[in-house]
């Protein structure tokens, strides 16, 4: 272990490994950080929505031999009704007092429901895409990169950027920011409270469509696809400080990078150890979360 | 008077049905019907293995129930969910001792299968293990103490010995061994690594990963820094085929190959077919390439039925059902006591050898097993490429 240490590719091969899995933590879990940012719900179901991104981008690229642009966004656009019929068929009705509570069994309840039906329509199989782009790979400075994963980092980097561009720019976002920061506040200054957490939900739904659409070109779709992703997630948006989009995406990059270095230098069977053990250490130590101030997103 | 018609279309309705079943006690129609259990994982990261052992033992039963089932009874098959988890096998255990089965198999992952042990030998029911490979369980069996179970597979300490005699042949100086963190990789791991330093082969690392995870690429990095000449896999489902694509992408170009007991089948195929596993190998119970008659027929019934050939879990599902029934019809009964008595002694064909060959029959640790089958990928094809006695 001490040779592979200074082992300079091995150390670039793993920064590159931790740059991909932070980038799919902080894609997983920025929508759930929205979503309870915005709307105090803890969507349980999350992990599901990723999982129906992965079978979009499968089914988009083996049936219909769509490029991967075109799935993902695709991906996104079904994901954003999804969380539309989400919202307004089911969170909405939670009602005030103990909406907290009813709100994870609720979206617990439906995330069974989607992890069954995917059963009825997938099977059990996990699904392996391959595509030409599968087992290409690049160098860059003499270490080889491979492709599909370089695409999930730009994707995330994307997302991010529109995200950015979206809650800082536009005025429903930073409607979003005025109800996630001040929820009585915003409504006196004349805030929809419903409009603002409608697109809440649609925009959270969508990052975890392009999650989940992102990453099936690096692993496989299956129904139980988004379980790891969601626990994983939640230790993101915990110790990144519950609400703070800030604080996820950097928790989540740190986050994969610590594991990768586990993972590659230490064990493999530790690197959810350390996560979790982070969260509670963090939950001990500063339960608001790192970056966890009260003022969210 | 006038309900007296009424009264008569009555008393013949009874007649009827008495007449009836008096007729379908006769000819055995309504005998009870027999209860085989099976636990196996149909939920969590094994779903798919399981379910192909599910679909395996359905179709055996299908098969027996067609042709008049075992001793004038349809089979009836109760199967649950044990998630590949010790505990969830537990409930799943009890819940099938609860149906009065004369039979259970399962229960797929070694784990799972080493929590249930001493359920089925309280309840005194015999269990036949087809797939979990821990060298635990037969040692455990018969001579080992448990009566009640019967492992109808190699162990992986004998698949470990089989890959490494083949590793010798191959020329392999070293390998590196990756494995799931439960009983079944860790066994396999442990067999692998005192088979491979017995053979001369340098072991240049052990590791473990935890069951579910979907990303390998941190621990290829730190293997690929070792440079061995196959990396010894020990994992099951959607592990498998994340960690085979994950290996094609890390080791391509390179002089590694793919060992161990990767599936190299199901949802590992797609990477196979775009021949980036070129020379990978995998050592198992089975193998749909053996060209026997008995198992060319079993893989034509399954593909027919499934629209996909049998993998290696539908194979012991179908193996299961066959040996229980044949230990049925030849105890002439459907007590557990009198079905463990007569497995213990029974002496039956391999679908996996001619029919000339001799029969197998269970050994003093209830353990029976033919041959181990060593897969190559040629190209972009899987290939049977040797059977080695075990």
């Amino acid at each position: 272990m001490l040779i592979a240490l200074i082992d300079t590719t091995l150390i670039i091969n793993l920064l590159v490994a931790g740059l991909v899995l932070g980038a799919t933590y902080a894609l997983a879990a920025a929508g759930l950080a929205l979503i309870y940012g915005v709307m105090e719900v803890i969507n349980m179901a999350h992990g599901e929505l990723y999982m129906i991104g992965a079978f979009v981008a499968y089914v988009g690229v083996t049936e219909f031999h769509l490029p991967y642009v075109a799935v993902l966004l695709l991906a996104a656009v079904m994901l954003a009704l999804v969380g539309l019929v989400l919202h307004d068929g089911l969170l909405r009705r939670l009602g005030g007092r103990g909406q907290f509570e009813r709100g994870i069994v609720l979206t617990l309840g439906l995330s069974l429901i989607l992890q069954n039906g995917a059963f009825v329509v997938f099977g059990p199989e996990p699904r392996t895409l391959t595509t030409p782009l599968t087992l290409k790979t690049f160098e860059i400075g003499g270490h080889v990169l491979v492709v599909t994963r370089v695409y999930a980092v730009l994707c995330a980097v994307v997302a991010f950027a529109l995200l950015y561009l979206i809650l800082n720019h536009t005025t429903i976002g930073r409607s979003m920011r005025g109800a996630a920061q001040n929820p009585t506040a915003a409504l006196m200054v004349g805030i929809n409270p419903l409009r603002v957490a409608r697109v809440t939900v649609m925009l959270g739904a969508a990052l975890a469509g392009v999650a989940g659409s992102a990453l099936t070109f690096v692993y496989n779709a299956h129904p139980t696809v988004g379980i790891p992703v969601v626990f994983t997630a939640f230790a993101v948006i915990i110790i990144g400080g519950l609400g703070s989009l800030a604080g996820t995406v950097v928790t989540a990059f740190a986050l994969g990078l610590t594991q990768s270095f586990v993972g590659g230098l230490v064990s493999t069977t530790l690197q959810d150890a350390v996560a979790f053990s982070l969260m509670m250490l963090v939950l001990f130590l500063r339960p608001q979360g790192i970056f966890g101030r009260g003022v969210r997103l | 008077m006038r309900q007296r018609p009424y009264v008569l279309a009555l008393a013949a309705l009874l007649g009827s049905i008495l007449t009836a079943s008096a007729v379908a006690a006769t000819t055995g129609r309504t005998a009870e019907p027999i209860v085989f259990g099976l636990a196996t994982p149909l939920s969590g990261p094994l779903t798919f293995n399981g379910t192909q052992e599910v679909n395996g033992a359905k179709l055996a039963v299908a098969q027996l129930n067609a042709k008049g089932g075992v001793l004038g009874r349809q089979i009836d098959l109760r199967v649950e969910d044990d998630a590949c988890s010790p505990t969830e096998a537990v409930t799943a255990g009890n819940k099938l001792i609860g149906m009065n089965p004369s039979i259970i198999f399962g229960f797929h992952c070694s784990s799972a299968t080493l929590a249930a042990m001493p359920l089925v030998e309280r309840a005194r029911i015999p269990l036949i293990n087809g797939i979990s490979t821990n060298p635990t369980i037969p040692a455990q069996s018969g001579v080992g103490g448990n009566k009640w179970v019967f492992t109808l597979t190699p162990s992986g300490a004998t698949f470990a010995t089989a890959l490494a005699r083949f590793f010798r042949l191959q020329r392999v100086k070293s390998i590196a061994i990756v494995a799931e963190n439960t009983d079944y990789g860790r066994g396999g791991a442990d067999a692998m690594r005192v088979r491979a330093k017995a053979f001369g082969i340098d072991v240049t690392s052990v590791n473990y990963y935890t069951q579910g995870t979907s990303d390998f690429s941190s621990l290829l990095a730190s293997i690929q820094s070792q440079h061995p000449d196959r990396v010894a896999y020990w994992g099951l489902g959607a592990d498998d085929a994340n960690f085979a694509r994950q290996f094609a992408q890390t080791f391509r170009g390179t002089t590694t190959r793919l060992s161990g007991r990767p599936q190299l089948a199901g949802p590992d195929l797609p990477i196979v077919q775009t021949g980036a596993l070129d020379q990978a190998t995998t050592v198992a119970q089975y193998d749909a390439h053996i060209n026997t008659p008995a198992n060319k027929k079993f893989v034509a019934d399954y593909t027919k039925q499934y629209g996909a050939p049998p993998i290696i879990q539908s194979f012991e599902g179908y193996q299961e059902v066959m040996l229980a029934a044949a230990a049925i019809r030849q105890a002439k009964s459907v007590s557990p006591a009198k079905i463990r008595d007569t497995l213990a002694k029974i002496k039956f064909q391999s679908m996996m050898a001619p029919p000339t060959k001799a029969t197998l029959r269970f050994d003093r640790h209830q353990q029976a097993h033919d041959r181990a089958a060593i897969s190559m990928v040629r190209g972009d094809k899987v290939v049977l490429q040797a059977l080695i006695g075990t």
